[in-house]
């Protein structure tokens, strides 16, 4: 390796860390085989064939399959003339609502690039793929991308810019073990979710309609809850807001300041099954079981509901979150806008749900399967807090990985 | 006072069993006891290694004495006897192994207590493979190991030795041993619960299928063969309806994955008496397809239900009704099945009801091809719990490719014409438990499912029964086109037939689903087991 051009970065902060004597900062162009522009035309999109990757669908910093596109194999050809995206690059999202964002390419799928996207070709003898990706994703490269915008609305970069961005690089083998402990942490939270998940669609499974003879009223075995509370008025530093968009975002509430919330909101003080009256026709019930050091706060777009005696939380969310019960719901909305349709909650009360307590020992099943998503969730949070905290860490040399450490002495 | 010696309590237990059945049963009990540190498919193939010594050795025997009679009446002088005897021509020409002395079933009895009975037994595989070729890397030389205790091992042989597997006159060693043979690829499959399904499917659901289908003569193909239940059971039924000596009239062509799965479908054959080509190697259908030019009169085949990653390869001509789904691949193999079929060329299949009605990822317009390229005669919906292996429900397809009066395969006389029409059957209620977990289709079953076929086809052997066709609620239905395309071409036989609620059906894609994902849950948990270790090793790597 020739000696790295020297990289000036002056919006590039690291705080007050001083950098490992052989870490280095070279240009991402100098470190890379390319960096390959999209095609500007618009794809076209098809129900099969291979994905085109757009720049919401990296937004979490992984290509996420749920949601993306796909193109022809026609399409798809076209668009990687220019380069094929293969295991070991990184695919860049350069403008848009979220840009400077970096993720990996899938291994067993083929992609192509769709507007507004870069591919980025790392040189494998000087950077790891991966810890490439979180030096991109990393807070330091936020502020500097961010920062270097031009003032003006639009808020993209261009392909000479990427080729400028200063990347910080350790030596390979401390780039790896980097790239490893944060990666461990990034795929527990990966497995816990698609666990949430899975079990999530089995426990609905268990419950479903053709299953279960018996029907019963929601209001007969839940109750409402209505105690409001207004944020701004509470002295507590901390507490969890469940809203529709950290329902949507991940089914984990914000941890937040109550001062930053805005209007009143109900009170949930006991585990309760929040099912949203906005748009039911979208499923959004959330089974809650409060975390008891910080209050819990709920949008009052959800409605509160408490189940009644020798029923859990996890039963009655089992029979609310069941499509046909939802779309019952959604039956009965009222509302003149097509985007803000809201259902009643006496309606909701009135209507008819699969009966939890014939349920006998699938009821265990249910609660094993819901509690499992909540562990699952939680754990998840605190790996991603752990994540986020360790990265700017290790990015900077302020905490070195032991091995990499040791290995990286015996070699200078 | 030392303690008296005694015989095992198998072996006194053995000379009281009369029936073939109590026999197995004793083996199999037996057997068990080695299991010790072996894992379930070194031990299957240590167990029926074993029987298949025994029978290539009891064959040999057989054959030897009849041998020396023949030569006697010959007039062969007794001190050339010996010459003629150890003339391998004489055995491999009347489909018998040769069996060199050192690998007779006599000789590794006697040193079955010397402690070197693993060797023996290596060493015995090992002769027989290089003097009968069509052997070559079948059987298991895995006798001689750490993990085999040697002093059961000589309990087993001696047991082997002493059960009564000798033929009568009505029933031939071979076919004691087949059966023994097959019992205990039976319990295997229900020993190793879901992983056995991938080598045996249950007995009833074959001779189903081949009650169907009629292999009378031709040739029959089976693409996921496993340990080769559909070839025995098709070489059966031609020796029950044409006798022992057709059974050469059917030619047998299989492929197999699974590598040791392969080696006791070498073996089934063999024990069975069955020429079969399985190819010289074990290998994927999709990827490596064994016999390109087949072109089979017969196909029957129990495939892996609902495989996910299977080498798919979308320009495959064998899609001629659709690229399969990356993510399932069950019209996979319908179509390899298809593309396999000769002229008039039926086949018959074994799927999860799941492919009676999918609609993901275009599974839902193949069907619809098929359908309306006229290729299914007839669908069966099977009762719950005839897999002990899953508890996925599971249907069967049959496949033809000539539905018109000439088109059944070795019938002179025309049958009915049925271009245009599908057999629904829905034989859901069928069936008796023969335990609390396990339901097998009895013979009265199995006469009425495939009677009603036959009915409706029109074959030789419904008209020599004296019997005809006609739909009968609740239970079969014969759906013009036009019918299933108003369902949209959802085959699901409840839904034909009549009788049924709609909700039912629904309750089995229900079970389906749970099944499957309980399966997928159990295997994030274990990975994520392993991910919580690799997260302690990389936490405790940081300095701080």
């Amino acid at each position: 390796m020739t000696e790295m051009m020297e990289v000036s970065a002056p919006s590039l902060s690291l705080g007050a860390a001083v950098l490992p004597g052989e870490w280095n900062w070279s240009p991402l162009g100098e470190v890379t085989l390319g960096i390959y522009d999209c095609p500007h035309s618009t794809p076209k999109l098809t129900d099969d064939g291979p994905y085109v990757v757009r720049t919401q669908d990296i937004i979490s910093g992984t290509f996420r399959k749920a949601g993306a596109a796909r193109v022809s194999r026609e399409t798809y050809l076209e668009r990687i003339k220019r380069a094929v995206p293969t295991q070991g690059d990184l695919l860049y999202s350069r403008e848009g609502t979220y840009f400077g964002i970096a993720a990996e390419v899938p291994e067993d799928e083929e992609v192509c690039l769709g507007q507004r996207m870069v591919l980025i070709r790392p040189d494998a003898s000087v950077v790891n793929y991966r810890y490439l990706r979180y030096w991109l994703n990393s807070p330091f490269m936020a502020s500097h991308v961010h920062g270097s915008k031009d003032g003006s609305v639009a808020a993209r970069l261009n392909v000479s810019t990427i080729r400028k961005l200063p990347t910080l690089l350790p030596r390979l083998v401390e780039q790896a073990a980097i790239a490893e402990t944060l990666g461990a942490l990034d795929e527990k939270i990966a497995v816990n979710e698609r666990i949430a998940v899975t079990a999530d669609e089995l426990a609905l499974a268990l419950a479903l309609d053709e299953r279960w003879e018996k029907r019963i009223r929601l209001g007969e075995i839940a109750d409402l809850s209505k105690v409001q509370q207004v944020p701004q008025e509470m002295s507590d530093d901390l507490v969890d807001h469940y809203s529709l968009p950290a329902f949507d975002s991940g089914k984990a509430p914000d941890r937040c300041s109550p001062l930053s919330i805005k209007s009143g909101k109900f009170v949930i003080d006991s585990p309760a099954v929040l099912l949203s009256k906005l748009n039911p026709e979208i499923p959004r019930a959330w089974d809650v079981v409060p975390d008891g050091s910080v209050p819990s706060l709920a949008s009052t777009e959800f409605l509160v509901l408490v189940p009644g005696l020798g029923i859990s939380t996890h039963e009655l969310w089992s029979v609310v979150a069941q499509r046909k019960f939802l779309e019952e719901l959604a039956a009965k909305v009222t509302g003149t806008s097509k985007s803000h349709q809201r259902v009643r909650p006496a309606e909701v009360m009135e209507t008819e749900v699969v009966d939890p307590r014939q349920f006998g020992e699938v009821g265990g099943q249910i609660r094993s399967l819901a509690q499992s998503i909540l562990a699952a969730r939680r754990e998840s949070k605190t790996l991603a807090t752990l994540r986020d905290t360790l990265l700017p860490q290790l990015m900077s040399g302020r905490l070195r990985v032991k091995d990499a450490e040791k290995i990286v002495e015996d070699h200078v | 006072m030392p303690p008296r010696k005694k015989k095992p309590a198998d072996q006194a237990e053995l000379f009281t069993a009369s029936t073939p059945k109590e026999i197995q049963a004793i083996l199999w009990k037996a057997a068990d006891k080695l299991r010790g540190s072996m894992d379930a498919n070194q031990y299957k193939e240590f167990v029926l290694g074993l029987i298949f010594l025994k029978y290539v050795s009891d064959a040999f025997e057989e054959r030897r004495e009849q041998l020396a009679k023949e030569l006697a009446e010959e007039g062969i002088a007794e001190d050339r006897l010996e010459e003629f005897l150890e003339d391998q021509d004489e055995y491999t020409g009347h489909h018998v192994f040769w069996v060199p002395e050192s690998a007779r079933w006599s000789s590794i009895s006697a040193n079955a207590k010397s402690g070197t009975v693993g060797e023996v037994l290596d060493q015995a595989m090992d002769a027989i493979m290089k003097a009968n070729p069509s052997l070559t890397g079948v059987l298991p030389k895995i006798f001689n190991k750490d993990n085999v205790d040697k002093k059961r091992l000589a309990e087993l042989v001696d047991l082997i030795t002493d059960a009564r597997f000798g033929g009568s006159d009505d029933k031939p060693a071979q076919d004691v041993l087949g059966e023994v043979y097959e019992y205990f690829l039976g319990n295997f499959a229900r020993a190793e619960g879901k992983r056995g399904g991938e080598f045996y499917t249950p007995s009833s659901v074959v001779r189903l299928l081949v009650e169907v289908l009629e292999p009378y003569e031709g040739r029959v193909y089976d693409p996921a063969c496993g340990s080769g239940g559909m070839f025995v059971q098709a070489a059966k039924f031609i020796e029950a309806h044409r006798g022992r000596s057709h059974k050469a009239d059917i030619s047998v062509f299989g492929q197999e994955l699974n590598e040791r799965t392969w080696r006791l479908a070498k073996m089934n054959l063999a024990i069975h008496g069955i020429d079969g080509n399985l190819a010289a190697r074990w290998g994927d259908t999709f990827a490596d397809d064994k016999h390109p030019d087949l072109k089979a009169d017969y196909v029957m085949a129990n495939p892996p239900f609902n495989i996910k990653d299977w080498a798919r390869n979308e320009s495959d001509p064998r899609w001629k009704y659709g690229v399969p789904p990356r993510g399932n691949a069950n019209y996979a193999w319908l179509q390899h099945m298809i593309s396999k079929l000769g002229e008039r060329g039926t086949a018959g299949v074994v799927l999860a009801n799941g492919s009676m009605s999918s609609q993901q990822s275009g599974e839902g317009e193949i069907r619809q091809a098929l359908v309306d390229g006229d290729m299914v005669a007839c669908m069966v919906a099977l009762p719950a719990q005839l897999f002990r292996t899953t508890a996925i429900p599971a249907c069967l397809w049959f496949l033809a490719k000539d539905k018109s009066p000439g088109g059944v395969k070795g019938q002179k006389a025309a049958a009915a014409d049925r271009r245009g029409e599908i057999l629904f059957i829905d034989a859901r209620d069928m069936g008796e438990m023969v335990d609390r977990t396990e339901r097998v289709l009895t013979d009265a079953d199995l006469a009425k499912i495939a009677g009603t076929y036959h009915a409706w086809r029109g074959t030789t052997s419904a008209k020599d029964a004296g019997e005809t066709y006609a739909d009968v609620p609740g239970f079969c239905a014969s759906a013009d086109l036009k019918t299933v395309q108003e369902h949209g071409y959802v085959l699901t036989p409840g839904r034909y037939v009549g009788a049924v609620e709609a909700e039912e059906e629904d309750a089995e894609a229900v079970a389906e689903k749970i099944s499957r994902l309980t399966t997928e849950l159990y295997e994030l948990f274990d990975k994520s087991d392993q991910l919580a270790k690799t997260v302690r090793e990389q936490l405790g790597k940081i300095d701080d």
